[in-house]
């Protein structure tokens, strides 16, 4: 089926001599012959001021002491969740899992404090059969009563004496390498399966899109148990034979500037980041910590997993060209995790192409080029090689032609496996045709369209809301905000995200009981709100809305509509008895002054 | 952001705590006042994004370094501010 796709993986780049090779173990085992002294990894540890770093021939022998301990507790095809803070450990201890066989289960550390229920949903649908961690997480956590039941394996001091016992797994391409669980709502963790062709295919997508060398040196500060970490920041400088320097994603939020300097320090050549990321660099960044800055060996800025805003490109590359930054090296692209990692991918050569077009026709799903103030700027996304993409139309499953809205539908090698143990889901999501019959397609849930050759990203189907590259499901963030205060109607609101220029915000609205309507306390209902959403989601809350009872959109069937509770909070037609927002602009008062003004205007021009 | 006189020794637990009161109230566009020292930081909207930028900014005022996830293990005004200079 996918014959000129496999095609396309074989004719790989050249990867630092390194000969053709089936998978990560055998690049790795390569290069730890061939390139023993080279640097694979160095971390910047802000807090000891310590820079470890790791050669090829050290990773590997390390790789093999780990994976000889742990083939004696676990069998070929076993997970093993990783929990390790940011660092050299949780390498070491991927690629110890590669060497065993295992199939490796990245996860978020929770914190002291923090609940554990997405971790706990994350063993319960991976059934690990092993955990590895560092020594000092390994006293901290295994008292937990959720996780004592495990076994549990530190992996920081391991005898690397016994590496040469190692024997090399029997893997086959369509192995599982490892279950990448995204961010969806706790009650169906989704554990992507990603396989070890999966990966080599995506690999060479990488290098060829980014057109990696030998001669490219990377700076990731991304989590390592993200898909964007791992395999843009870990694998892919691996798979291209280049250092990288990795640091923690929290000393970058910490402060952004420690970024910019890492590419700077290291004359990095490729580096990136959700779109927030630059957004935040714009705005905490000053101009007198900017003296020394050379951002000028920067030739490659990916941006994705969250939408490429036109305005972010803009104000980064402005605020930068200064010190060497080139707009021309901004490199948006897409993909996901159920595509492994990257889909489609620009025109490294030029600037990423920007359409304005009407934003009331693309609510109805039609592309018009529009110049007027109001028009939405979309980034293109480039161009799918080696895979195909189709637009189709999401109800009637037909094939849409160019300029036409519709569902991103991908199929290709570097589209993975499925979800793990959630067979239904992996049928819809990942086993889709056209009526014409052409498949086996992966649905994306994007809405887009195709223009000259390239991929336009215009919205969700989904309800999922993106902040800072991270998908929140509204079910859940309901229940949060339902739990909050007993005034809030159970079943009765609604979670969605406003389009800001600086990117998704979160808003809530919620009938509130009958009882509490004469006597409302609203600022303690929306203040529990508030707090809630933060404590348990980490984003907070942009307005709330507080409605009159049984007032909410509702489908024939009883089913909340959170589109029309969106358009309604945006129209100002929601029955509301009490708001509030970060943004005056957006509360009740003001959009119905709006749409008051907007009606009059209507009626002059008619 | 003004840089402290290093020469006026390092700031007391109050000089501290002022700083923060200030900077919060700043960010959340409240009257110093209202910011309550004593209240976990994400109590009153303040996003963990926002609240680990706190300590990048304090880090430059101090000029020190100060290890981000502090702020999981000591959440609030009050209890940082005292952390600070007790762990000196």
């Amino acid at each position: 089926m996918h014959d000129g796709i496999r095609h396309f993986a074989d004719r790989q780049e050249n990867t630092n001599h390194c000969p053709k090779q089936e998978d990560f173990t055998s690049i790795l085992h390569y290069r730890s012959l061939y390139q023993p002294e080279q640097v694979a990894y160095r971390f910047l540890d802000f807090t000891t001021e310590n820079q470890p770093q790791i050669t090829y021939a050290e990773l590997d022998q390390t790789a093999r002491s780990i994976a000889v301990r742990i083939s004696a507790v676990i069998a070929p095809g076993d997970r093993v969740l990783l929990l390790y803070p940011p660092g050299l450990d949780f390498i070491t201890a991927f690629f110890g899992c590669l060497y065993a066989g295992a199939i490796a289960v990245p996860a978020y550390p929770p914190r002291r404090n923090q609940n554990l229920l997405r971790l706990q949903s994350i063993i319960n649908n991976s059934q690990p059969s092993l955990v590895l961690t560092t020594g000092s997480l390994l006293t901290a956590w295994t008292t937990a009563p959720e996780l004592e039941h495990l076994l549990w394996i530190a992996t920081d001091i391991t005898d690397l004496d016994i590496a040469g016992d190692w024997i090399p797994p029997q893997i086959s391409a369509s192995d599982l390498a490892f279950l990448q669980y995204t961010s969806g709502s706790t009650g169906m963790p989704k554990g992507v399966m990603v396989s070890h062709s999966n990966l080599m295919h995506n690999s060479s997508l990488i290098h060829r899109y980014f057109r990696h060398s030998p001669e490219s040196r990377g700076v990731i500060w991304l989590p390592l148990y993200h898909d964007m970490g791992l395999i843009g920041g870990v694998l892919q400088p691996l798979y291209g034979g280049f250092p990288v320097t990795l640091m923690s994603a929290l000393d970058f939020l910490q402060k952004p500037l420690r970024w910019l300097q890492s590419i700077s320090q290291e004359h990095a050549t490729t580096s990136g980041a959700p779109n927030f990321a630059y957004e935040l660099c714009v705005r905490k960044i000053k101009p007198e910590q900017l003296a020394d800055l050379d951002l000028s060996s920067w030739s490659l800025a990916f941006t994705g997993a969250e939408p490429v805003r036109a305005e972010t490109i803009e104000r980064f590359s402005q605020k930068f060209a200064p010190y060497g930054f080139r707009k021309e090296a901004f490199y948006p692209c897409y993909g996901m995790a159920e595509t492994t990692l990257i889909a489609t991918g620009g025109d490294h050569s030029r600037l990423p192409k920007v359409q304005r077009v009407d934003s009331l026709s693309l609510e109805r799903h039609q592309v018009k080029p529009s110049n007027h103030p109001t028009a939405r700027s979309l980034v293109s996304c480039g161009q799918c090689v080696g895979q195909k993409i189709s637009i189709v139309d999401p109800q009637m499953l037909s094939s849409l032609s160019q300029n036409q809205v519709g569902e991103v539908w991908v199929l290709g090698a570097s589209v993975a496996h499925g979800y793990w143990q959630q067979s239904a889901l992996t049928a819809t999501t990942f086993c889709a045709y056209t009526t014409n019959g052409d498949g086996p397609f992966l649905r994306t849930g994007d809405l887009g369209f195709i223009n000259d050759g390239e991929l336009y990203i215009t919205g969700r189907i989904k309800d999922v809301i993106i902040v800072r590259g991270q998908n929140h499901y509204p079910q859940d963030i309901e229940l949060t905000v339902e739990r909050s205060h007993p005034a809030l109607k159970p079943w009765g609101g609604a979670a969605f995200a406003l389009e800001r220029t600086d990117g998704e915000r979160l808003v809530v609205v919620y009938e509130v009981e009958r009882s509490y309507l004469r006597q409302l306390p609203a600022t303690e209902i929306i203040n529990c709100i508030r707090q809630a959403v933060i404590a348990e989601h980490s984003i907070s809350v942009y307005g709330v809305a507080l409605l009159k009872t049984g007032s909410i959109p509702k489908t024939s069937s009883g089913k909340i509509q959170r589109y029309a509770c969106r358009e309604g909070f945006l129209k100002g037609s929601l029955s509301i008895v009490a708001d509030w927002s970060e943004d005056p602009q957006i509360r009740s008062e003001f959009i119905q002054l709006q749409s008051d003004v907007q009606k009059v205007l209507q009626q002059l021009s008619t | 952001m003004e840089i402290r006189d290093k020469a006026a020794g390092l700031p007391t637990v109050e000089e501290i705590r002022q700083w923060m009161m200030n900077y919060v109230a700043g960010l959340l566009e409240i009257q110093e006042t209202e910011v309550k020292t004593d209240v976990p930081f994400d109590h009153y909207g303040l996003d963990s994004l926002a609240a680990v930028g706190m300590t990048g900014d304090l880090e430059e005022w101090l000029g020190e370094r100060l290890d981000p996830t502090l702020l999981y293990d000591y959440p609030t005004i009050d209890a940082f501010s005292s952390h600070l200079v007790n762990a000196r």
